[in-house]
């Protein structure tokens, strides 16, 4: 036997998605520290582009993802008293309202490219030195881009969870895959929490 | 699911919507040079939220604290040692940024 008790096994893969979370934070840290320094050097010119951003997407996009953190959170609780169909249900909506932060990401993105702020093509943004405002714009494009292909993962992989709790996998006495996968979709949202307040509140008063 | 249970995670996430709120409120306000800071800072306050409440720092062994905070940590050095570069990088002039590079003309090239 590889685990002395299920509470170890639990613990031992915790720690493991702890470790991997750590990797990311130096993923996404490095990232931010690129962001940082440009912008300290072109604050003017970061905070003309920054002020181009379309606002409501990004607050209405962070309650869906904050909301989407509940009910996984809710969904594994669920399963820990033993109320599968619920479980189940829970984790469907958590699915969904990813799915639902991608579609008006999509949205957003046709929106700035509308808006001529996407980087050569066709980029101009009034009253800002065009290269800086196009290095704000790089990075939002790479740093949210990241983001939702990490958040297609975590789709993918709470849809998987969704099929094998149906299948009876699991139960009171082991949930421990629904537990990890509620560690990597709660880190997805403190990533969104930080490229929100670094891109939209920025630049508008 | 225990009643408290729930509860303790529909009061967190309602603190994260205040938050986001005052967030995206103070991208229109002028609060003497603060709105400068606050997204970041309540983003952060929402990052701890997230982490104690929905990713249960708050329960379990001291184990995974460790294994959280030396993210964190990591994130430190890397952010923390590479503004001391440069906010360093060009001259003591006291002021940050690379765009303080000196001129052609200034006496600190040795050019008179």
């Amino acid at each position: 036997m590889q685990y002395a008790t299920l509470e170890q096994q639990s613990e031992t893969a915790q720690l493991g998605m702890w470790l991997f979370i750590a990797t990311e934070i130096l993923f996404f840290g490095g990232m931010m520290l690129g962001y940082l320094v440009f912008r300290t050097h072109f604050t003017a010119d970061f905070d003309r582009a920054a002020s181009r951003s379309v606002i409501w997407i990004g607050t209405l996009n962070t309650v869906v993802l904050q909301t989407s953190t509940l009910t996984m959170v809710l969904a594994i609780g669920a399963a820990r008293r033993d109320l599968i169909p619920l479980t189940t249900r829970l984790l469907y909506i958590t699915a969904a309202l990813g799915f639902v932060f991608l579609c008006l990401k999509g949205y957003e993105y046709y929106l700035d490219y509308a808006d001529h702020t996407v980087p050569t093509l066709g980029f101009h943004v009034e009253g800002a030195s065009q290269g800086p405002a196009q290095l704000f714009w790089l990075f939002y494009f790479y740093a949210t881009g990241l983001h939702a292909v990490h958040l297609t993962i975590g789709i993918a992989v709470v849809l998987v969870m969704a099929y094998r709790t149906r299948r009876g996998d699991f139960g009171p006495r082991y949930y421990n895959p629904l537990e990890v996968t509620g560690l990597y979709w709660s880190f997805v949202d403190i990533v969104w929490a930080f490229l929100f307040a670094l891109i939209y509140p920025i630049g508008r008063s | 699911m225990k009643r408290e249970a729930w509860l303790i995670y529909v009061v967190g996430w309602l603190a994260l919507l205040v938050l986001l709120g005052i967030s995206a409120g103070s991208a229109y306000l002028h609060l003497g040079g603060i709105e400068e800071y606050l997204p970041v800072s309540l983003a952060l306050i929402q990052a701890v939220i997230i982490a104690v409440v929905f990713m249960k720092l708050r329960t379990g062994s001291s184990m995974k604290w460790l294994f959280a905070a030396a993210g964190f940590y990591w994130l430190l050095i890397l952010i923390g040692l590479s503004s001391t570069d440069y906010v360093t990088r060009f001259g003591y002039s006291g002021r940050a940024g690379f765009d303080r590079m000196p001129a052609a003309s200034d006496p600190a090239l040795g050019q008179h």
